[in-house]
């Protein structure tokens, strides 16, 4: 199918309406099935919503290291686990400086909290990219991984620092965030809707009811992804990305015209990883209770499906993929899905009994393997078919630069751009001709 | 406790340390292809892995339920015909994603990082439909382990005491089960038998020339197509033949079994050098040395009146406040691996023997 539409080569922007139109179709209708079949729909909802802002703080942090700069970074998970457990920790457990002065000791404990985590995060980004950043791409990929997983074995059991006490007993490795509890349990935020403002909107249409709380969350974390967002299409947009950019092309041209490479690498995963540490505290208000086997290296393929699908080097494409996902690996988690999209294969089947109970199988087709079976086959299909994604990049309009060059300035740069066009042209050439020869044989 | 010291069993340490080094060595020798020939880090290895545990599991129920007469037989039991499937299947395996997935993106010519994701794709797909055939919770190993599959039985394993009760060395012996002695004896065979592929047959050459320059490989009138598959078949189905070993050494065994080795066999490749058969093995010596090392020291840090008590009793003399130390957890074994393997990276990074240039060009 995608390969008709690519063969007959209508346009980009209506071939990824249609693509995009095929994927999120039947995303939404499974998603409606698994809302309408819920008893408490207000939640379920909620909790989506929430979903997709926290990882599309983290595809974020991601897209702007691996979109933007093409540092294929794997231990993006690290700076999650980072953010979420010393922003939790110091705001649960240790409850230091300021929690016990009265009048605003927790919010202002929770700030202090918060601003710990994303410093600690940035800090430790910058001293694990300072010695990375000049590896190769794929060494890179290796070491950002045993980064990350040195950070989850630490958390998982350095167990006087990094656990919970538990009331009795000893230490607990789970990580339950205090801040939701107490916060939810004060005067105007334990209200619904339909006790504080008289608004039955919910209850009327048989949808559960909504605490104050729940929207003042959803307020916030929207507040923070747009703010994340317009500071990350900032630097797109600023000399400072175009050069990201660049690099990210081809560096040796960069380090031709002098810019030091390795500094706006290290800078940009540092960036990253204090994104990174702000999307782990919402990680951490969102599940409300965690533990370190959370942050395998899982999280950071799942970012990475998220951004692919979403479209490169692209802040709208990673909140489009984002959702799209999210939606459609929630709704298949629910229980009614589950029961309702079910399959057995095996001994007790029908007609294929037999043949099942001769190769001694019994195969449950269910949804909860399922949907993650279909998201890699949709990631390899993307992969192979639209590796720009749902939204492409935009193309950066140089004529618009260009015109303010002196008409001296514009020829010597045109011979400039002839040359490395010519350049690799003739790499291109060279490659198809390879690949002309491999065919043939 | 007087001295705090718990006895070490140094010969049982030394032989599980060879053990695990030549799963190891068995696991990452078709890594090592893949990432030398094609040039890209190919993460759906772990799935090849769980894939080979599980088909020879398999092909064991098959047979039992086939031949039911004689279910003690040698013809059923026996693992290394187990572990010849899984090397057929598992290689076909190999093949069939080069054909569906990887070719198609060297068309594309696309980035190494494409084929990284798509790699994780496959794992996805790979990891979920093992779940779904063969159920997502850990499968107890029977039928397999209980019996003997060697033809003469080891089953009571070797045990000598060499000294006993020494304050220090305590109980010293070897217990090694047959299932072992199996890992041991293939693990140094497949070695042997892939340096004599890559040294002196006419396609390891191919093979290593493919991987120095694809152009000067085929100028020189190798079919570099066909060197591609066979590099396939070959790291797939060794990959499987190891996880077939290892599954039959394992209590139970999950689905999720091979991912948690991923990073360890992608250290002992990268640690070695990418494309160093002989450099992996040193690695994966060193890899699985400093797992053991680690986890015997940092057992005798956490026992009473170890370091983690004396650092402990050292604050509370100068502060007068109790808890104030680290633990030392024998779970970071596998940590410290990773942390070597930064270090070493940092000061040789193309690893021990490799000869690729780690570093991003004249940058």
């Amino acid at each position: 199918m995608a390969r008709i539409i690519r063969k007959t080569r209508i346009n980009d922007k209506f071939r990824s309406f249609i693509v995009g139109v095929a994927l999120a179709v039947p995303i939404l209708y499974l998603y409606a099935y698994a809302f309408l079949a819920q008893t408490n729909k207000s939640i379920f909802l909620i909790g989506t919503i929430l979903a997709i802002l926290v990882f599309f703080v983290g595809a974020l942090s991601l897209d702007l290291e691996v979109g933007s700069v093409g540092l294929p970074n794997f231990g993006k998970v690290g700076f999650f686990a980072l953010g979420a457990y010393i922003s939790t920790l110091l705001y649960s457990v240790y409850r230091w400086p300021f929690y016990y002065i009265p009048g605003i000791g927790p919010i202002a404990q929770f700030i202090f909290s918060c601003l710990v985590a994303i410093i600690f995060s940035a800090l430790v980004g910058y001293l694990v990219s300072v010695p990375t950043v000049k590896l190769r791409a794929d060494y890179f990929a290796i070491m950002t991984i045993a980064g990350g997983e040195i950070i989850r074995l630490l958390l998982q059991y350095e167990r006087r620092w990094f656990w919970a006490p538990a009331p009795v007993g000893p230490p607990t490795q789970v990580i339950s965030n205090r801040v939701k509890v107490e916060f939810t349990g004060l005067y105007p935020f334990n209200q619904t809707l339909a006790d504080f403002f008289g608004f039955t909107f919910f209850e009327d249409h048989n949808l559960g009811s909504i605490f104050i709380w729940q929207v003042v969350l959803i307020v916030i974390f929207v507040l923070i992804s747009i703010l994340v967002y317009w500071f990350v299409e900032q630097i797109r947009k600023s000399p400072y990305g175009r050069t990201l950019r660049a690099i990210r092309e081809d560096d040796i041209t960069v380090t031709s015209v002098g810019k030091d490479v390795s500094r706006f690498r290290w800078q940009v995963t540092t960036l990253a990883a204090c994104i990174a540490g702000l999307a782990g505290i919402m990680y951490a208000m969102t599940f409300s209770a965690f533990e370190a086997g959370d942050f395998r290296p899982f999280l950071t393929f799942d970012l990475y499906i998220f951004i692919i699908i979403g479209g490169l080097g692209n802040s709208r494409g990673a909140f489009a993929g984002t959702a799209l996902v999210q939606m459609f690996l929630r709704a298949a988690q629910v229980q009614e899905v589950k029961e309702n999209i079910f399959l057995y294969l095996g001994k007790e089947s029908p007609l294929i009994g037999p043949l099942f109970d001769f190769l001694q199988l019994d195969v449950y087709i269910n949804p909860d393997n399922m949907r993650l079976v279909i998201l890699g086959i949709i990631l390899i299909l993307f992969l192979l078919f639209m590796p720009s994604g749902l939204i492409p990049e935009p193309k950066t309009d140089n004529e618009k630069y260009l015109q303010y060059l002196t008409p001296e300035e514009r020829l010597s740069s045109d011979k400039a751009v002839a040359t490395r066009q010519s350049l690799t042209e003739r790499e291109r050439i060279d490659e198809e001709d390879v690949t002309e020869l491999n065919s043939n044989i | 406790m007087t001295s705090g010291i718990i006895p070490i069993d140094i010969i049982s340490h030394t032989s599980l340390t060879v053990i695990y080094a030549l799963t190891l060595i068995m696991l990452t020798i078709g890594l090592n292809m893949v990432y030398s020939v094609l040039k890209f880090s190919n993460f759906a290895h772990a799935e090849f892995i769980t894939f080979g545990m599980f088909i020879s599991w398999w092909v064991l129920q098959i047979l039992t339920f086939a031949i039911p007469w004689d279910s003690s037989s040698y013809l059923i039991n026996n693992l290394i015909g187990h572990a010849l499937f899984a090397f057929l299947m598992v290689g076909l395996l190999g093949i069939a994603s080069e054909i569906l997935v990887f070719s198609k993106l060297k068309k594309l010519s696309a980035s190494p990082r494409s084929f990284t994701v798509a790699s994780i794709g496959i794992g996805l797909i790979l990891r979920n439909f093992l779940a779904m055939i063969f159920g997502n919770f850990p499968k107890p190993n029977i039928g397999g382990t209980s019996i003997s599959a060697l033809p003469f039985d080891l089953e009571i394993g070797i045990k000598h005491y060499f000294t006993r009760n020494h304050p220090f060395f305590g109980n010293q012996g070897i217990f090694i089960t047959s299932y072992e002695v199996l890992v041991i004896i293939f693990g140094v065979i497949t070695v042997i038998l892939v340096d004599f592929l890559f040294r002196k047959t006419k396609l390891g050459i191919a093979m290593r020339a493919t991987s120095d320059s694809f152009e000067l490989a085929q100028v020189s009138g190798i079919n570099t197509r066909k060197i591609v598959f066979y590099t396939w078949f070959l790291a797939a189905g060794i990959t499987g033949f190891g996880a077939a070993l290892l599954r039959a050494n394992q209590p139970r065994f999950s689905t999720l079994d091979g991912f948690m080795l991923l990073l360890p066999i992608f250290a002992v490749v990268i640690l070695g050098g990418v494309g160093s058969f002989r450099g992996g093995i040193i690695s994966a010596f060193i890899i699985a040395g400093v797992r053991t090392v680690t986890n015997i020291i940092f057992t005798q840090f956490q026992s009473p009146g170890g370091l983690e008590y004396m650092i402990e009793d050292f604050f509370y003399d100068i502060f007068g406040i109790k808890g104030l130390t680290i633990s030392f957890s024998p779970g970071y074994a596998d940590g410290v691996g990773f942390v070597v393997l930064i270090v070493v990276l940092l000061y040789r990074p193309q690893g021990i023997a490799g000869t690729v240039e780690a570093i991003r060009e004249r940058v």
